[in-house]
């Protein structure tokens, strides 16, 4: 028996819908907000780099022609490259490892924290990838290690953009502090440009702290791309070749 | 008014009640409809673990490519093939000249290479109806469905290749075009009496459910506290 990917999907979807009102509650309406379309946005670019880099793909569901020959078709909604479902599973993940990490480690250091939530975040998707992997809802194609057909590369790239996503998430939104690292360069891009003050972000009003956060992780995202290259260069120069030859 | 501040400054590392200030109740409420949800998730994904336990067992399975949108048949309804023989691997998993298709036509056959492998795309199976025993379309089909070699693994089912012996190359050594670890999922899956894979899900799920009963349970201790 295969479990196609539009069961994966109706079943994300429906948590999803769910997960969305609990989550509402559980962090404010604004706020939560505020999380989901960062998280949308950030995993959607991961993912799409990921699909560009040809280091994971959505392809067996992509091709019309092929996954008209499954009985309930494959992705319905795609962000480009991406399918939505992908996206709001790693929303999902993310925002409850959040919560978790605040429940179980509330006087903790917010890295702490963030570092908490990217390891239980590993956990989810050390549950999800054999299944997706299995019933091709996504692949990799990627020269590295694999446990259970996972490549190890996809385990730490996991855990580093929950780890910074939720470290930025509590710094900009929940914590409202400036790092002094980037304090300078945010008072001369989009303080200066969008907000037309060097005001702390404690000081900032919402809207601005909203637009900050978004800020971040740009930052966030750039901060990613030098954890994991370094990761994928050193998996790529010991593990053999690639899983499966370039070029599909 | 202190007690108020007291709460405050608690929940304020997940929640910040300075700004929208949702009721306690209401944030306990949402924490618990997330982590029940998320419940439900890793047991829906046991489950689907279980339904995908068949597959996982053919170490093929994750290393073979999908077909090429040209290869895809205009199947009329009714004819799809069931869902194992997506599993038959094709040739371009296999690189360098070693494992190239070889196309050599047999004694006896008439019609040309190309004509053959025209006809054998016109369905997922390669053998269109009405073909006899003989024909060109079966050979081509043959030798354009390799094996793929994984160390320590067998043919994929589903795939029957019939390469006639002369042409047949030597496939014995393991082709170094595989990672370390691939495949494992399948020893995972065929491990414990084929049931290594359901158990793998069972623990991890559990374990995870586990982690999320906890932060419900704090989350209700805090709000029994105040």
């Amino acid at each position: 028996m295969k479990a196609n990917v539009i069961v994966f999907e109706a079943l994300t979807f429906i948590l999803f819908l769910i997960f969305y009102q609990g989550a509402s509650r559980a962090m404010g309406k604004a706020r939560h907000r505020g999380f989901f379309i960062g998280a949308l946005l950030f995993s959607l670019a991961i993912q799409t780099a990921a699909v560009w880099g040809g280091v994971m793909n959505f392809y067996w569901y992509q091709l019309n022609t092929y996954y008209k020959h499954y009985p309930l078709g494959g992705y319905i909604i795609w962000l480009g490259l991406v399918p939505l479902a992908a996206c709001l599973i790693w929303y999902m993940v993310a925002a409850t490892c959040q919560m978790l990490g605040a429940l179980l480690l509330p006087k903790a250091k917010i890295w702490s924290r963030s570092a908490v939530a990217g390891a239980i975040a590993v956990g989810f998707y050390a549950l999800i990838e054999p299944v997706a992997v299995t019933n091709h809802w996504w692949t990799f194609n990627l020269k590295s290690f694999y446990i259970i057909d996972i490549p190890l590369v996809a385990l730490f790239a996991v855990f580093g953009s929950v780890f910074i996503f939720n470290a930025i998430y509590e710094l900009t939104v929940l914590q409202q502090r400036d790092m002094k690292a980037l304090k300078k360069f945010e008072d001369r891009t989009i303080k200066r440009i969008a907000f037309k003050s060097n005001k702390y972000a404690k000081n900032l009003n919402w809207t601005q702290l909203e637009w900050l956060f978004l800020f971040r992780l740009i930052i966030g995202l750039v901060a990613f791309a030098v954890y994991i290259t370094p990761v994928i260069a050193i998996f790529w120069a010991v593990a053999n070749r690639g899983q499966i030859p370039p070029g599909w | 008014m202190a007690n108020k501040r007291i709460e405050l400054e608690q929940y304020k590392h997940y929640v910040s009640l300075l700004h929208e200030e949702p009721p306690r109740k209401t944030v306990r409420k949402g924490v618990k409809i997330c982590f029940i949800v998320m419940m439900l998730l890793c047991l829906g994904l046991f489950v689907l673990a279980v339904m995908s336990s068949s597959l996982a067992q053919n170490p093929g399975n994750i290393l073979e490519k999908p077909p090429a949108p040209s290869a895809a048949p205009s199947t009329t309804p009714g004819t799809e093939l069931p869902s194992n023989t997506q599993q038959i691997p094709t040739q371009q998993q296999i690189p360098t000249q070693e494992q190239a298709p070889v196309q050599i036509p047999t004694p006896g056959s008439k019609a040309p290479v190309d004509n053959a492998i025209a006809v054998r795309d016109t369905g997922l199976t390669g053998i269109p109806v009405g073909t006899r025993d003989g024909d060109l379309v079966a050979q081509a089909s043959s030798t354009s469905s390799p094996v793929v070699t994984i160390p320590g693994t067998s043919t994929p089912t589903g795939s029957t290749p019939s390469t006639a012996p002369q042409t047949k190359k030597p496939t014995a050594t393991p082709l170094p075009t595989t990672n370390k670890g691939a495949g494992s999922l399948a020893k995972l899956t065929n491990g414990a009496g084929g049931r290594g894979l359901q158990i793998y899900v069972l623990v991890l799920a559990m374990g995870l459910i586990v982690i999320l009963y906890l932060g419900m349970r704090r989350a209700g201790l805090e709000g029994r506290a105040k």
